[in-house]
C-alpha cells in the first residue's frame, strides 16, 4: 500500500511540476497564434526531457553525483566554468520570470500590483528554501500544480471542433503567419518544454531524498508517466487559447489572457481554480529555479549544498540562493514585464540545453559512474538524435529570436 | 615549468595516480564524508638536485585563476591542505581530517558565524 | 579544452549573431502592421472579458487586470503609431489607426469605470460598443495587411 501511495505521490508531483510559467505563457501564445500546429513540438520536447531526466536520474543514483560535479571533472574547469556560467544565468532569468508569474497570479486573485507583490514573494520563498523540508516542499508545490488539469477540463466543457483542432495539429503554417516565426515559436516551445534547470534540479533532487539504486524504477516511472501526462496539460493550455483566443483575435500578451478561456468555460470557479493553479506552478518552479542557482555553484566548487543540512552546514549555497531571490526580485522592480522576460527565458533555455545535455549523455556511458547500467544500444540512439535535434534547436534560436524580433 | 625533460615514470609498488584524471577537479570530503571544496590546483615540489618530485599538497578553493591564466600566485595567498591529510583517492578525495580544522575552509567558517548562523532558524536541522 | 577550436566557434558564433542581425533589419516587421494587431488583439480581449463578466464568469478584480492589461497593449500600438510620423511616415491608414486606437483606450477606461462601479448595464453597454469597434478594427487590419 505504501508503495502504491509512494508511486501515486511521484507521478502526481511530476505531472504538476511539470508545467512552469514558461510552459503556460508559450503554449497560450502558440495556441492563440498557430492554434495546434505546433503541438508536434510538445510532443518532441516532452519524450526529449523524459531522455535527459531518466538518463540523469540514472547516472545521479548510482553514482551519487550531481551535475555539476561530473561536468567539471569531464570537461575540465574551463569549458565547466563556460558551461556554469551560461546554465547560471540562464536559471536566473527563468527564477525572475517565475517570480514575476507568482506576483501575476497573486494580482488576478487580489489585484494588488504585482511590482508591489515582488519583494514580499521574494522573501517567502526564501522562508521556505530556509525552513521548509525538502520533500513536503516539493509535494505540496506538486500536487497544487495539479489545479491546472482544469485547462484540460475546460477545453471538454468548451466542447471545440475537435477535427478543426487535428486539422491544425497536421496542418503545418498556418497561412496568416510566415514560417520563420512559425520556427521561431518552435524552438521557444522546445525550450519552454526541455528547460535544462528541470534536469539538474530533478538530478540534485535525487541527491537530496537520498535515492539509491533500488529507487530506480520508481523515479523511471515518474519520469515515464509524470512527464507525458504534464505535457498533456501544456497542450490543455494551448488546446484552450486555439479554441478561444484564436477564433477572437485575440494574441497573448498578458497571464490574464491565459487564464481568460478556463474562464469562459468554467466561470468564477474556474478562474479561481486556474489561478491557484499558476501560482502553486510557479511558486514551485521558482523554489525550483533558486535553488538549482546554489546546487550549480556549490556543486562547481565542491562545497556543501542542499536542505539536508541545516542552513549553517552550507553557508556559501544558502548565500547564493538568497541572493538570487533577492536580486531577481529587485530586477521585477525596475517594471520589467515579466512576460517578456518568461519569452527570453524559454528561448535561451534552448540555447543553454547542449551544456548540461551532452556530459550527462557521456556519463551515462561511463561505467565508472553508472557501474553496468550504461544507456542500452536503443536509448543511446534516441539520445543521439536528440542531440541532434537540440543542438538544432540551439544554434537556430539566436538567428531566429533576432530575425523575428522576438516573434513580432 | 623547467626547460628539462620529465623524469621517468616511477616503478613502484602500489598505485599509479594520474594528477590530471585522478586529483585535479575531484570532489574532497573530509573525514566524515561532507563536502569540502573541489582540487582546483596542486603544488608540486620540484628539486634542483633532481631529487624525486613530490605533490605537496591540494590547492582548494584559490587556485582556479592562475590555473586559467597561467600567472603564479604567491605561495601564502593560496589556500592549501597538506597532501599528509589525503587517506584515500577514489571518486571523490578523501582527507583525514574535519573540515571545520582546515584554513581553506575559513571563509564559509566566517560566512556561517557572521551571517547564516545569526538569522533565525539558521542552526535549525531540517531533517 | 584547448583555445584554438574553442575560439573558432566563438568567431563562427558571432558571425552568425551579426548575419542574422542584419536579415533581421532587412525583414523588419512593418510597423503599421504590428499596430494593427495589436489593436485588434486588445479590442478583442475587452471585448471578450466584457462579455464574460456581463455572464458571471469573471470576478471583477480579474476583469479590471484584464482591461489594465489591455489598455496597456494600447498604450504600446499608440507610440508605434505616433512614432512613424517622426519618421515621415505618415499614411492615412495611420491616421485611421491612430484615432481608433484613441476611441479603443477611450471604451476601455469607460468598461474599467464599469467594472469597478459594478454597474452591469454600464459593463453591457461598453461590450456593444466595443463589439461595434472589434468589427471595424478587423476590417483595418484587413486592409493593413493587403496594402
Amino acid at each position: 500500500m505504501n508503495k502504491v501511495f509512494g508511486v501515486a505521490l511521484g507521478v502526481l508531483t511530476a505531472i504538476g511540476g511539470f508545467v512552469d510559467i514558461g510552459d503556460l505563457v508559450t503554449n497560450a501564445v502558440v495556441g492563440s497564434r498557430f492554434g495546434m500546429s505546433l503541438a508536434w513540438v510538445v510532443v518532441v520536447g516532452v519524450a526529449g526531457i523524459c531522455v535527459f531526466a531518466s538518463m540523469s536520474g540514472r547516472v545521479t543514483a548510482l553514482s551519487g553525483r550531481a551535475t555539476f560535479e561530473i561536468i567539471r571533472e569531464r570537461l575540465g574547469p574551463r569549458a565547466a566554468l563556460a558551461n556554469l556560467v551560461g546554465s547560471f544565468a540562464m536559471t536566473f532569468l527563468t527564477l525572475t520570470a517565475e517570480i514575476g508569474g507568482v506576483a501575476l497570479a497573486l494580482q488576478l486573485l487580489c489585484g494588488v500590483d504585482p511590482r508591489l507583490l515582488v519583494v514580499p514573494v521574494g522573501l517567502a520563498l526564501w522562508v521556505v528554501v530556509w525552513r521548509v523540508r525538502f520533500t513536503v516542499m516539493e509535494n505540496a508545490a506538486g500536487l497544487l500544480g495539479l489545479l491546472l488539469v482544469v485547462f484540460l477540463v475546460a477545453l471538454v466543457v468548451l466542447a471545440p471542433d475537435w477535427s478543426e483542432l487535428g486539422r491544425q495539429a497536421v496542418s503545418g503554417v498556418p497561412s496568416t503567419e510566415s514560417p520563420v516565426t512559425y520556427c521561431y515559436y518552435a524552438v521557444a516551445l522546445f525550450g519552454a518544454a526541455m528547460t535544462p534547470y528541470e534536469v539538474f534540479f530533478f538530478s540534485s533532487g535525487a541527491v537530496e531524498e537520498r535515492w539509491t539504486r533500488r529507487d530506480l524504477g520508481l523515479s523511471r516511472l515518474n519520469v515515464l508517466i509524470g512527464f507525458p501526462l504534464g505535457g498533456l496539460l501544456s497542450l490543455g493550455i494551448a488546446g484552450c487559447a486555439a479554441a478561444v483566443l484564436l477564433p477572437a483575435g485575440v494574441g497573448v500578451a498578458s497571464l490574464s489572457q491565459v487564464v481568460l478561456p478556463v474562464a469562459t468555460a468554467l466561470g468564477v470557479v474556474g478562474l479561481v481554480v486556474v489561478s491557484l493553479g499558476v501560482l502553486a506552478a510557479t511558486t514551485g518552479a521558482a523554489l525550483e529555479t533558486a535553488l538549482s542557482c546554489g546546487y550549480a555553484l556549490a556543486q562547481y566548487t565542491g562545497r556543501p549544498w542542499g536542505k539536508l543540512v541545516a542552513p549553517i552546514r552550507a553557508p556559501h549555497f544558502h548565500v547564493t540562493v538568497a541572493g538570487v531571490v533577492l536580486v531577481a526580485a529587485l530586477l521585477l522592480l525596475t517594471g520589467i514585464d515579466p512576460i517578456m522576460v518568461t519569452e527570453f527565458s524559454v528561448v535561451f533555455s534552448a540555447v543553454a540545453l547542449p551544456l548540461t545535455y551532452l556530459p550527462i549523455l557521456v556519463v551515462a556511458n561511463d561505467p565508472e559512474y553508472v557501474g553496468d547500467r550504461t544507456n542500452g544500444p536503443v536509448l543511446n540512439a534516441v539520445a543521439l538524435a536528440y542531440l541532434v535535434v537540440i543542438l538544432v534547436a540551439a544554434v537556430a534560436a539566436i538567428p531566429l529570436l533576432v530575425l523575428t524580433r522576438m516573434g513580432a | 615549468m623547467p626547460d628539462r625533460p620529465l623524469p621517468p615514470h616511477p616503478v613502484a609498488d602500489g598505485r599509479v595516480l594520474d594528477a590530471n584524471i585522478h586529483l585535479l577537479d575531484r570532489a574532497v570530503l573530509d573525514r566524515d564524508g561532507v563536502p569540502v571544496l573541489a582540487v582546483d590546483d596542486v603544488e608540486i615540489d620540484w628539486p634542483d638536485d633532481g631529487g624525486p618530485v613530490l605533490l605537496t599538497s591540494l590547492v582548494l578553493g584559490s587556485g582556479l585563476t592562475s590555473r586559467f591564466f597561467g600567472a603564479h600566485q604567491p605561495r601564502h595567498t593560496r589556500l592549501t591542505v597538506d597532501w599528509r591529510e589525503v587517506v584515500d583517492v577514489g571518486s571523490a578525495v578523501q582527507l583525514g581530517a574535519d573540515r571545520d580544522d582546515l584554513d581553506a575552509t575559513w571563509h564559509e567558517r566566517w560566512l556561517r558565524d557572521r551571517v547564516v548562523g545569526r538569522i533565525p532558524g539558521g542552526r535549525h536541522d531540517p531533517r | 579544452m584547448s583555445t584554438e577550436p574553442c575560439r573558432r566557434w566563438c568567431v563562427l558564433a558571432v558571425l552568425g549573431v551579426v548575419v542574422s542581425m542584419v536579415a533581421g533589419c532587412a525583414t523588419l516587421p512593418d510597423p503599421l502592421e504590428v499596430a494593427a494587431g495589436d489593436l485588434l488583439s486588445s479590442g478583442a480581449t475587452a471585448r471578450l472579458t466584457a462579455e464574460e463578466h456581463g455572464a458571471g464568469h469573471l470576478t471583477s478584480t480579474a476583469a479590471s487586470v484584464t482591461v489594465d492589461d489591455a489598455t496597456r497593449e494600447v498604450a504600446a500600438a499608440a507610440r508605434t503609431l505616433a512614432e512613424l510620423e517622426l519618421t515621415g511616415r505618415r499614411s492615412e491608414l495611420r491616421d485611421v489607426l491612430l484615432s481608433e486606437a484613441v476611441t479603443l483606450a477611450g471604451d476601455l477606461h469607460e468598461l474599467a469605470d464599469a467594472v469597478e462601479a459594478g454597474d452591469d448595464e454600464r459593463v453591457a453597454e461598453s461590450a456593444t460598443e466595443l463589439e461595434r469597434l472589434d468589427r471595424r478594427l478587423s476590417r483595418l487590419e484587413g486592409r493593413v495587411r493587403s496594402s
